[in-house]
């Protein structure tokens, strides 16, 4: 998810009908401009060189969602479309049209991944490691970022661990579902909004770091040199 | 999907002759820098007048993906499947201008 607005401009997006390294390619109908989708890079027209600013964005599935924003709007549905792309999600061997060479084999191809980036740097974590680990640290470039699985019912939610310039470390809060508590201070965080409901640090807001689900080769495609975490 | 999805729109799409071109070593390595054109402008149509529910009525599937903005006031999701068939929402969210993509 992208900021539309770009040196004062607001822009409105269409599909270019065109790929970058098995990504799309979006053109604005202000200036004409090409961006990449994946990592918003204007790579072709009056505002070549501009990049978009990421909005931080939660992936999940309904269940996971509804049940931490049961308050939510969704955006309407016409008809009942399943995805259109349920085969090729599952098909290991089909890992993009253009048939580019993965050179990278520290996982395989379809592998999937949560990718988060800053302006200088990527990293890759293995969805299912995530999940096993549920609270991961760890050091995005200069980010110091903590992955959340609170459980298999939440998604996979991602902050920035700065705070008014200390960095914090978290927890699950025992016997308290989507609560985090950090290890610093003891306050209590609410996993749905980033938000400290108790303790010292009460109201204070942890930001989102820019965090994407993906395939192993897309993401390598565009950050060929992300680190991958281990655990 | 974005990497996913646009490689299956092509997949879908286009004769398997017509990528047969792009099978050696080197012009996959030229094509790592390239854009493809393979589909017109606007075949797949952006959303720009976003229309949205309660989540408590919507006719979404347990599994289904969703892509969520979690403001100070509000959240919306947008159905990964639904993108599937327009691949980018121009909205405004909380008076912030924003494009959710796929």
């Amino acid at each position: 998810m992208y900021a539309r607005e770009v040196g004062g401009q607001v822009l409105s997006f269409g599909v270019s009908g065109m790929l970058f390294r098995d990504g799309l390619v979006m053109y604005d109908r202000e200036t004409d401009t090409l961006w990449t989708q994946v990592d918003g890079q204007a790579i072709k027209g009056a505002l070549a060189g501009r990049t978009l600013e990421i909005v931080p964005s939660v992936h999940a599935t309904w269940k996971q969602w509804k049940q931490l924003y049961p308050e939510s709007l969704v955006l309407r549905k016409r008809g009942m479309p399943r995805s259109a792309y349920a085969a090729y999600n599952r098909d290991r061997n089909r890992a993009g049209i253009l048939g580019r060479r993965v050179r990278d084999t520290r996982l395989a191809a379809k592998e999937r991944i949560i990718g988060v980036r800053t302006a200088a740097a990527a990293a890759a974590f293995l969805e299912k490691d995530v999940r096993e680990a549920r609270v991961v640290h760890a050091d995005v470039g200069s980010m110091p970022v903590v992955l959340i699985a609170a459980g298999p019912e939440t998604p996979v939610v991602t902050f920035d661990r700065r705070l008014a310039g200390r960095v914090l470390s978290f927890r699950l809060a025992e016997g308290a579902p989507e609560v985090l508590e950090d290890h610093e201070t003891g306050s209590r965080w609410s996993l749905a909004d980033g938000r400290a409901r108790s303790g010292p640090l009460k109201g204070a807001q942890l930001e989102r770091a820019p965090a994407y689900p993906a395939f192993w080769f897309g993401w390598l495609g565009y950050f060929p040199g992300t680190e991958l975490w281990k655990r | 999907m974005w990497i996913t999805t646009r490689s299956a729109v092509c997949l879908l799409l286009i004769p398997a002759a017509a990528v047969a071109g792009l099978t050696s070593e080197s012009q996959r390595d030229r094509d790592d820098n390239v854009l493809h054109v393979v589909l017109p402008r606007d075949a797949i149509p952006a959303i720009s007048s976003p229309e949205f529910e309660a989540a408590a009525r919507a006719p979404l599937a347990d599994d289904e993906l969703v892509i969520g903005i979690v403001g100070e006031r509000e959240q919306r999701a947008y159905s990964t499947w639904q993108l599937d068939r327009h691949e980018i929402v121009n909205d405004t969210f909380e008076g912030r201008p924003v494009a959710v993509t796929w």
